[in-house]
Parts: C-alpha cells; sequence; structure tokens
C-alpha cells in the first residue's frame, strides 16, 4: 500500500477519536479540529519511523495526546460554549442530549491537562494497557489515576447539572 | 445524580462532528504546528543572515564601491564572521528544533521541550551582547575609512545617529525584547513542567 494511501485509511479511521480526544482536551470544536489537523500532519511527517512495535492506534493516540499537550495555552482561551445556532436547528429531545454533552465536555475541560486525556481515553474505551503506552504512565499509577478522575469528574458534572 | 457509568454512555452516545474528506496537501500546508513554526522562522533566520555575508561581500569586493584602507577589509571581515557565525547558530538552533521527536512518550517529548527552551533561555542571555559587541566593532573600524577627509559636522552626526540609535536599540528596544522573550520562554518552561508533574503525580 502507498505511504499516502495508509495514511487515508489511518485518517479515516482514527480521525473520529482524535477529534473527540482533542474536543475533551479544549472543550472548544474549532481548537480541536486545528490539534487534529496538526497531529495528523505529524502523523504523516512521521510514518516512515513507525516501526509497529505498537499498534498503530497506540502510535497516532500518542502523537495526538503530545500535540495537545504542547499545545500553549492562551491565558485568556476560555472554554466557548456551544454554538446556540447550531443547536437551534436540532430537534428538542436531541437538542437536550447535544447540550448534555457540551456540558460533558465543559467539564472535562476543567480537569488538569493530564486527567483531560486519560479520561477521554477511558470514556472511549481504550484499554487500560493501551493507556498506559500512549500516555507513558505505568499501570499502577494510571488505575490510581483513573479512579481519582473518574470521581472527580462526576463530582464537577453533578454540580454544573444541580444548577 | 449520574454516575460514571452514565456519563460514559453518554459521552459514547455524542456523534461525532461530520467526518471531512481528508487533503493531506491542505492539512499540510496549513499546520500550525508550534515546531514547524518555529524551525522555518530560524531557517529563514538563518538563510537570510547567510545572504547578508554574501551581499556584504559582493558589495565590498565586486561592486563599484571602493574602500581600500587595510583597517576596512579588517572591519568587514569582523561584520562578515560575526555575522555568519550568528547565522550557524541560527541553522544549529533550527536543527535542535527539528531533532523533538513528537513520536516519544509525552513525559519525554515534555523534557525535549524543556530541554529546546532551557537552552534557549541560556543562549539568548550570552549571544545578544556578543553579536552585539563585534558587530559594532566592525561598523565602528568600517566607519573610519567612510568618513575620512568629511566635514567634521557630517562625522558627528553621523557618530551620534549611529550611535544614539545602538544604544537605543540595545539598552531600550533589545531590552524590552530580551524581557519578553525571557518571560515567555519562562511561561513555557512552567507550562511544560506543570504538565510532567501532572504526569508523575498519582
Amino acid at each position: 500500500m502507498r505511504q499516502e494511501e495508509q495514511f487515508t485509511a489511518l485518517y479515516k479511521q482514527y480521525a473520529p477519536g482524535i477529534r473527540k480526544l482533542c474536543l475533551g482536551y479544549t472543550g472548544d470544536a474549532m481548537l480541536a479540529e486545528d490539534l487534529l489537523q496538526e497531529s495528523f500532519v505529524k502523523v504523516w511527517k512521521n510514518m516512515e519511523k513507525f516501526r509497529g512495535d505498537a499498534a498503530w492506534s497506540t502510535w497516532i493516540y500518542r502523537i495526538a495526546a503530545n500535540t495537545c499537550l504542547t499545545h500553549l495555552r492562551k491565558k485568556n482561551e476560555q472554554f466557548v460554549d456551544a454554538d446556540e445556532e447550531r443547536l437551534a436547528m436540532i430537534p428538542d429531545d436531541e437538542r437536550n442530549k447535544e447540550q448534555e454533552v457540551q456540558l460533558l465536555y465543559k467539564c472535562i475541560s476543567k480537569l488538569a491537562e493530564t486527567d483531560r486525556l486519560i479520561i477521554t481515553l477511558v470514556l472511549e474505551d481504550k484499554p487500560y494497557e493501551e493507556i498506559a503506552e500512549i500516555t507513558g504512565i505505568t499501570e499502577n499509577n494510571l488505575r490510581v489515576k483513573i479512579h481519582r478522575i473518574k470521581k472527580q469528574l462526576s463530582e464537577i458534572y453533578n454540580s454544573y447539572e444541580r444548577l | 445524580m449520574k454516575d460514571f457509568d452514565a456519563i460514559k454512555d453518554l459521552w459514547q452516545q455524542s456523534k461525532p462532528a461530520e467526518q471531512k474528506t481528508v487533503d493531506l496537501q491542505a492539512i499540510t500546508r496549513q499546520s500550525k504546528d508550534t515546531r514547524t513554526k518555529l524551525f522555518r522562522q530560524l531557517l529563514f533566520g538563518g538563510i537570510t543572515l547567510f545572504f547578508t555575508v554574501v551581499f556584504i561581500t559582493w558589495m565590498m569586493y565586486f561592486s563599484t564601491m571602493k574602500l581600500t584602507w587595510f583597517v576596512t577589509h579588517i572591519a568587514v571581515w569582523i561584520i562578515n564572521t560575526t555575522v555568519l557565525l550568528q547565522s550557524a547558530l541560527t541553522l544549529f538552533t533550527a536543527y535542535k528544533v527539528s531533532l523533538v521527536d513528537d513520536t516519544l512518550p509525552p513525559a519525554q517529548h515534555l523534557q525535549q521541550w524543556e530541554d529546546y527552551y532551557a537552552f534557549r533561555k541560556k543562549q539568548i542571555q550570552w549571544n545578544k551582547p556578543l553579536y552585539f559587541l563585534f558587530l559594532n566593532l566592525g561598523m565602528g573600524l568600517y566607519f573610519l575609512e567612510v568618513v575620512h577627509g568629511r566635514p567634521i559636522g557630517y562625522i558627528i552626526l553621523l557618530i551620534a545617529v549611529y550611535c544614539g540609535w545602538m544604544l537605543y536599540a540595545y539598552f531600550i528596544l533589545g531590552k524590552r525584547i530580551l524581557e519578553k522573550e525571557e518571560k515567555r520562554l519562562k511561561g513555557i518552561m512552567d507550562e511544560l513542567k506543570l504538565i510532567e508533574e501532572q504526569l508523575k503525580a498519582e
């Protein structure tokens, strides 16, 4: 398979998940799109380095995690609330769901940077072993972290929902 | 009260944004990646400085400009060497940026950036004063022949304008830029350290 074809196949397979990872990290759709593109530019540039020691998924998610973590935050960068116009076009029951999802993104963006990445991977149902490989954290440490982050996220989400 | 499983269900039910078709050339062109931007900036700076040396050499030896004093040749070579070394240093910095590996685990990736910014922070502290000193030494010697035989008023005006500009550029403008750059680098390094600590913490 030519490199370009392989890249296209990888993009089709992993871009939706990476987009959600970036969205969870930034809480901002536009910024998430930028980070997604940056991640895949790096995937393209580094493809020849891929030796198959890890799965493509792990390797691509690691690049995306690095891209998110080194994205320089501007101090005034705040979570952008869901686009009202877009929400207005969605039917009522779906709109409620969409609002809940937006609230979830908002809650995730309240966590520490590395916690955002870890919990997004957990929410995506990635096995702990793979999350450990992506983040470079030992599995034991990761379990402790995940337990803490789950509790923290539930608390933040519930506190917002009560408002 | 939602527990974590309900949150997970909500996340998994969320529709991913509409999948656009991939246009590799477009995403490469539009890349806002810090490393690419930094690399291009440094590469451009290094190449520009190199061509400055080529231009000065051409002007001195191949144009109609005729400066004959030995000291003027020394001056031009001091300037050329200074600019050439600055060009090499800028290209070396670009090379350092190019070595950052995006595929390493996050802690090692962050460490690479931290090392780079620490290098830059040290570099700007010694590099700028030395560059300024040697460049002005060369310019000072160069002016000896240029102003020779000119009216005293012209010489005083030229020296006043040149020194005034250089002192302003170094002590006011340069200092301000240096402080801003140091603050920016410190901010980035603090941020990287913070994320590194988050990775280490339980």
